[in-house]
């Protein structure tokens, strides 16, 4: 059932490319549609499978596709897929809402955002690593249209440098996944046989780290992060958020199923490296966001540097660090949207400016009672403040730290104190500026908060809180997986020493 | 004990009504503060009878509640009363009503105002049952959002400045004490504080700590000098420890009278209450120099924050020093726990009367500046500028009523015996004395400049020279005086009768205390 999260995306999209140009809420509507029809898919299994399973995958289609090369079409989940699953359906539902405006072409818009959500849901289902890479350059692709066709000063360059630099880890990654089926001699790519070769440990001390950097490039790890704030700030607000929200994940989402799983000796050799590399991350993050002037590089660096807590969560290699890892990914792909969404469409669409000076002239208290409050509730989220997900999220990665390398979770616990100080800062400037400033007159009107963001951003606030609240429904979803013997060489040869 | 989950009902109704009022507040229409006093007393009425009811001689805790909340993490939603909860429980009832009615007569008639006040009572009740440091955790930092914009949106000029640096300290104090309360919690493998304490009690956190937080082979006796820096230096900033209190005498200035009364009567015993639960089991394995050093920075501290308090002028910010001052009683009496006591009883009866003069001079303190605070709002209310120690004079004429209750809030300040204050402070001295005899005698200046100050501004504002401008104020009326009554006659009372306090804290304090036999 879960397969047809995909079908359904790359039906739409197809429908919206030859939705009739004359009329644009076609498009709007039959995107909006599937991504709810999508939603609810694995949302079904999440309520009404009470039990959580053994955490060992689920097959739901499995077809040979080129016999003579052991491919493949393995679709499957097991919890983490699911629940990366369900973050892309929210993320997908309140993009478009939050893209509702476009006009520029809008057939054209929606069918590609459509695409590139379609290629994300099988990333996160295929469990045969060819088929995962192929849904993996899919979604590559119509990203680069969207911020070069919709989005804002210097697109071209923003789309060309992310482009590039997803292709060079891709390739990095391919490198890997090939090296392993020729090691290995399995007679498929899937995921199953090649994990039950024994891979010799000179084989993993450099296959783990190509395959490794290539899958976090696109989760923004430090030093390879450059192409996700001038991404972001270049996309359309839609795709920022589904960009920030979901594609980072992937990256992160790769590198948990395959160099982690396959090579858990290279992960045990290289992990002091890169979780240094994942610690600079987190830091150098929150300091370029704690001096930038441009709010939305504010938020993309501040995109980095929490996803560099997911890096650091994986290569702590612990249940507790993993699990926090897994929780990260969906709490970051939530509040990053949300941020995103305040601040691109909200915000700056309006007022035409990102410069944080500009904005504290623009009373935007007085005049967006609801986009100041959804800030405040997405930077409180951010910030970690109990009760939403990423208070959990980042407790439980500093407490897998802690076991496993325990001077990093102070440097971790700096990137929070200087989060909590980045964020306040742009909140306090944009939206709670001194009283010198407020009665200026300087202000332009600026239009009303529209139906569409309102029900957009809401979803997003409740998926937050939910985690926050009562994290048990996700984590009994995680942990089986998380103790099945497929990740279990992984957490058992790093049990705390 | 399973049944009602009555301390969900006194922690939920107060969080949750507070947050409706925030969310329902409207420009115009009539406003619904009212119901914020009404709720918040009814809520403070089942707290009272709730620490009536809890029978004395129980050990750990009562009311308990418990729901899965993060299994991954092995933490439960656990709730429950001990005998430190109980009293601080009955203070947070004692003025959160209090308080709500002031901050409505200064005419702080919004919604929000006194929502966020009550969210303040309920996250109180949540820090103060929190039997492990997820929930403890959870509440704390909850707490701290509506009190930033207390200050934040209705404190004096100033204010940006000032509530953007309280939430700071705040936070850094708060990351600092999560990270190193997570390697206590991955060292005894739970986080529950009584495993905390039972680890410390069986002597095998050291070991403990050792092996399961290896960070480059750094001796045990490194890691847990970490470790409590993180734990105690986090939660010192909250408490207002001297190199760390920068935030402290601006918030408590530039804060709404009533807010302040909440700082400071309530959520600066919050560092403490977490100090006991969290520092106190790390404290006997705390490197020998390492303590004294503490206690040398302590005791240096409150000396230099009562030199402090003598040389202000605005009396609230006069007393945020003297209230640094307060607490760094506590902190020495915290501290000296720490001094190996090798079984012999003597100390141990000393460690005894330290830790129960650290609860009681919470809670008197509590009390005691909670009602000097009002007492400063209804002052600052009559003469519509802020109380100074070198201001109008000769009020007592004027103002009888005020003048007396006034004095005697200042003499428990003063600690005069058959006042609560006298018996905490002497409880700590007694304690203090037979561990530490240089930590007791250099904290005794403090003692006396404290009279010195606090006398002083007795006699410039009542018997002073009178001001032409001031012959028309009224005094204190009988509502008013309603209000604080049971904070004055709690403060009179357990002057004479402490074993209404001590019989509730006693069975926690001899646990406590028979843990660190060593």
């Amino acid at each position: 059932m879960l397969a047809w999260t995909v079908y359904l995306s790359f039906l739409a999209s197809l429908a919206c490319f030859c939705s009739p140009a004359s009329r644009p809420s076609y498009a709007r509507w039959i995107a909006l549609i599937t991504s709810v029809v999508a939603t609810f898919l694995p949302l079904s299994i999440l309520i009404f499978k009470t039990a959580p399973d053994s955490g060992a995958v689920q097959t739901i289609v499995h077809l040979s596709w080129v016999p003579s090369l052991g491919i493949h079409y393995l679709l499957g989940y097991d919890g983490i897929s699911l629940i990366m699953v369900l973050l892309t359906g929210i993320a997908a539902m309140s993009a478009i809402l939050f893209s509702w405006n476009i006009e520029h072409r809008t057939g054209e818009f929606f069918g590609f955002l459509m695409a590139l959500i379609g290629g994300v849901y099988g990333v996160f289902i295929s469990f045969d690593l060819f088929l995962l890479f192929v849904f993996y350059e899919i979604a590559i692709i119509p990203k680069y249209f969207l911020i070069a066709i919709w989005g804002f000063t210097r697109k071209s360059y923003g789309a060309m440098k992310l482009v590039l630099y997803s292709f060079v880890g891709s390739a990095l990654a391919l490198v890997g996944i090939m090296a392993t089926f020729v090691v290995s001699g399995a007679e498929s790519f899937a995921l199953e046989h090649l994990i039950a070769f024994p891979y010799e440990e000179g084989f993993q001390r450099w296959a783990f780290p190509v395959t490794f950097l290539g899958f976090v490039i696109l989760a923004g790890l430090w030093p390879f992060h450059t192409w996700a704030p001038t991404g972001h700030v270049a996309a359309p607000t839609g795709t920022s958020m589904l960009l920030a929200g979901v594609v980072m994940k992937l990256g992160a989402y790769g590198a948990l199923r395959i160099p982690l799983t396959l090579f858990p000796m290279g992960a045990a050799m290289w992990r002091e490296e890169l979780a240094l590399l994942a610690a600079v991350g987190i830091v150098a993050g929150a300091l370029v966001a704690l001096v930038h002037q441009d709010f939305k590089f504010i938020i993309g660096y501040s995109s980095v540097s929490h996803m560099s807590f997911v890096v650091l969560g994986l290569l702590a290699t612990t249940e507790t660090g993993l699990s926090g890892a897994v929780l990260q990914m969906f709490s970051h792909g939530i509040i990053a949207g949300l941020l995103f969404a305040v601040v691109g469409r909200m915000v700056c669409a309006r007022t035409h400016t990102r410069d944080l000076k500009e904005l504290q002239w623009m009373t935007l208290r007085a005049q967006l009672p609801f986009a100041s409050t959804l800030f405040l509730l997405a930077g409180l989220a951010s910030i970690g403040l109990p009760g939403f997900s990423g208070f959990v999220a980042e407790l439980h990665v500093l407490a897998g730290v802690w076991q496993s390398f325990a001077w990093l979770s102070l440097v971790a616990g700096l990137g929070i104190i200087l989060g909590v100080a980045y964020t306040m800062r742009a909140m306090l400037t944009v939206f709670w500026p001194s009283a010198l400033v407020t009665d200026s007159g300087r202000a332009p009107i600026l239009e009303p908060i529209t139906l569409q963001e309102k029900w957009g951003a809401c979803l997003l606030v409740v998926a937050t809180l939910s985690v926050g609240l009562y994290p048990k429904w996700m984590l009994d979803w995680i942990t089986p997986c998380l103790q099945s013997p497929m990740l279990k060489p992984l957490t058992e040869g790093m049990a705390p020493m | 004990m399973s049944g009602f989950p009555w301390l969900s009902l006194i922690l939920w109704m107060p969080l949750l009504a507070g947050l409706a009022l925030i969310v329902r507040e409207r420009e115009t229409g009539p406003s619904r503060t009212s119901t914020a006093w009404w709720l918040s007393l009814a809520s403070s009425l089942v707290t009272l009878i709730l620490c009536m009811k809890a029978p004395m001689e129980s050990g750990p805790s009562l009311w308990k509640e418990s729901i899965e909340w993060i299994p991954s993490l092995g933490v439960a939603y656990e709730l429950g009363m001990d005998g430190m909860g109980c009293i601080m429980l009955a203070l947070t009832a004692l003025i959160m009503p209090v308080s709500i009615a002031a901050s409505q007569r200064a005419g702080y008639n919004h919604e929000g105002f006194a929502g966020c006040l009550l969210m303040i009572q309920g996250t109180l009740v949540g820090v103060f049952t929190a039997q492990n440091f997820f929930a403890w955790f959870f509440f704390y930092e909850i707490a701290l959002v509506p009190t930033y914009f207390l200050v934040r949106l209705w404190g004096d000029p100033g204010r940006e400045k000032v509530s953007l640096r309280f939430f700071l300290y705040s936070m850094l104090g708060s990351i600092a004490l999560l990270v190193g309360y997570l390697g206590l919690a991955s060292a005894v493998g739970s986080y529950k504080f009584t495993v905390l304490a039972e680890a410390s009690a069986t002597q095998a956190l050291p070991e403990a700590i050792g092996q399961r937080l290896a960070w480059f082979d750094l001796p045990v006796k490194w890691l847990i000098t970490l470790l409590f820096a993180l734990t105690f230096g986090g939660l010192a900033i909250k408490v207002g420890m001297v190199p760390v209190h920068g935030w402290l005498p601006d918030t408590y200035e530039r804060a709404p009278t009533s807010v302040t009364m909440v700082l400071t009567g309530l959520m600066s015993k919050v560092g403490l209450v977490g100090m006991v639960k969290m520092v106190i089991p790390l404290l006997p394995y705390v490197p020998s120099s390492v303590l004294q050093a503490t206690l040398a920075i302590a005791v240096f501290g409150l000396v230099y924050a009562a030199l402090a308090a003598m040389g202000q002028t605005s009396f609230k910010r006069l007393l945020a020093y003297s209230s640094i001052n307060h607490l760094g009683y506590c902190l020495i009496a915290l501290l000296v726990l720490g001094q190996p006591s090798m079984g012999e009883p003597s100390m141990q009866t000393a460690k005894t009367f330290a830790l129960g003069g650290l609860l009681l001079q919470m809670f008197s303190h509590g009390l005691i500046s909670a009602g000097l605070f009002y007492l400063t709002h209804l002052g600052e209310s009559r003469l519509q500028k802020t109380l100074r120690v070198d201001g109008p004079g000769g009020l007592r004429a004027i103002m009888p009523r005020f003048a007396g209750w006034m004095g005697l809030a200042v003499f428990a300040s003063i600690g005069l015996p058959g006042l609560s204050g006298f018996i905490g402070e002497f409880l700590i001295f007694r304690g203090v004395f037979a561990l530490s005899p240089w930590v007791a005698i250099g904290s005794l200046p403090a003692l006396l400049i404290t009279a010195i100050f606090l006398l002083r501004f007795l006699q410039h504002v009542f018997h002073g020279k009178s001001d032409p401008e001031s012959e028309q104020f009224s005094d204190l009326s009988g509502s008013e005086m309603a209000l604080m009554a049971p904070l004055f006659i709690l403060i009179v009372l357990l002057g004479w009768f402490p074993h209404l306090i001590m019989e509730r804290i006693n069975p926690t304090i001899i646990l406590t205390i028979e843990r660190m036999i060593f």
